[in-house]
């Protein structure tokens, strides 16, 4: 703890005084004590005697007083003096002190900012060269992958091809046989409509050929043989005419 | 056809359309027979004739007017109590025809029977008969029945 010069000089000062006060009331106790020794003298006597001692004794007291009054100040002043060139001495080794510390702190920093920084530098080196190794690996890595992925999936769309390929044929066929039995079916509806047709037209003019070929004595023989058939098939039923 | 009093004049019905002719000759004369309260000539009609004979062959007094009226009420209704049988025909026949008609029914039938005639062109010839039970007589069923029988046939002969 650093105490100030100048506050130190005063209580050192305060300290003598306290003393020389005591020694006062020291000394007005003793004359107190050897006037009750002395009561049988007179009192006139007495009291010349008591004054001069008095006076004796302060100016004794005076005199001390202002003796240690100045060895304190004496004291004081040196004590200042030497508080002084103690705290100028300290504050000069303190700022040594600190300014080795702080620069000590500081070559130790930049000592170890620099092993940092070299470790860093380092690190960063092997960091990037493993990165590069990595990188590198992947990256082969990867075209390894690719190119099976790319084989496979070259495979695949080979067989894909083969597939729809094949489907596509099979499909081809089947529509092919679809539309062979879809013709095949029109054509044959197309000949059966054809044929029904010609029947009919040949039915057709058969019916007028035949019609107008027929003698009255033909129509008349064909109604006297439904006539005749009628009659056997019981179609004459006339009674259900009235 | 069994023995009648009529048959004289049944000879002369052959078919519906004989039969109204014949009704509407017997509604003449008996309108004009005894018109004003005695008998008159009547003016010769298709059928008038052979009325006045089947009443002469009856022996009818002619001048009887309630036996020549109650005569022609009996003639009036044996002929509309004919039966008829319906023939389908391709065309209206001919006299011959239903002469042939006529003769084959009074020989084949018990009783008188008389035709009644439709015209339907579309049978070609021959007859259909619809009496209760339809049949088809017609040469042109015939035809298209003898064409499905042989449709291979006649399709196999066209297309070679």
């Amino acid at each position: 703890m650093i105490i100030d010069p100048t506050l130190f000089a005063i209580l050192v000062g305060l300290l003598g005084a306290s003393i020389v006060l005591l020694v006062y009331f020291i000394i007005i106790a003793l004359v107190n004590s050897s006037r009750l020794k002395k009561s049988e003298m007179t009192s006139d006597e007495l009291r010349n005697e008591a004054k001069d001692i008095q006076n004796k004794i302060f100016l004794k007291a005076q005199e001390d007083y202002a003796e240690i009054i100045s060895a304190a100040d004496q004291k004081a002043e040196e004590i200042v003096k030497q508080t002084s060139k103690i705290t100028s001495d300290s504050n000069t080794a303190f700022e040594k002190t600190i300014e080795t510390l702080l620069k000590n702190q500081y070559d130790e920093l930049n000592k170890k900012a620099s092993e940092i920084e070299k470790g860093y530098e380092k690190e960063m080196q092997e960091a990037n060269e493993n990165n590069i190794k990595v990188f590198s690996n992947i990256t082969k890595e990867v075209l390894d992958y690719t190119n099976s992925q790319f084989a496979e999936y070259k495979k695949t769309l080979e067989a894909m091809t083969i597939d729809a390929r094949k489907l596509a044929e099979t499909k081809a066929n089947e529509e092919f046989k679809k539309m062979e039995a879809d013709i095949e079916a029109y054509k044959k509806e197309r000949i059966e409509k054809i044929d029904n047709n010609i029947f009919n037209l040949l039915l057709s003019v058969s019916k007028i050929a035949i019609g107008k070929s027929l003698t009255v004595n033909d129509q008349k023989n064909l109604i006297l043989e439904a006539l005749e058939q009628a009659k056997k098939e019981g179609a004459l039923d006339y009674k259900n005419n009235g | 056809m069994q023995n009648n009093k009529y048959n004289q004049l049944f000879t002369l019905i052959r078919t519906t359309r004989d039969r109204n002719s014949f009704l509407n000759s017997l509604e003449k004369l008996s309108a004009e027979i005894f018109k004003e309260g005695k008998k008159q000539d009547i003016v010769a009609d298709v059928y008038v004739d052979d009325i006045n004979e089947f009443l002469t062959s009856e022996k009818l007094d002619k001048e009887d007017k309630n036996a020549v009226e109650k005569a022609l009420s009996d003639i009036r209704e044996e002929m509309e109590n004919l039966k008829s049988i319906n023939i389908t025909l391709a065309s209206y026949p001919n006299e011959e025809i239903i002469n042939a008609m006529s003769s084959w029914l009074d020989k084949n039938m018990d009783e008188k029977v008389i035709l009644n005639i439709d015209v339907d062109g579309r049978i070609g010839a021959g007859a259909v008969f619809n009496n209760g039970i339809f049949k088809d007589y017609s040469l042109n069923t015939q035809i298209e029945e003898a064409f499905k029988n042989k449709k291979s046939e006649i399709l196999a002969l066209i297309k070679n």
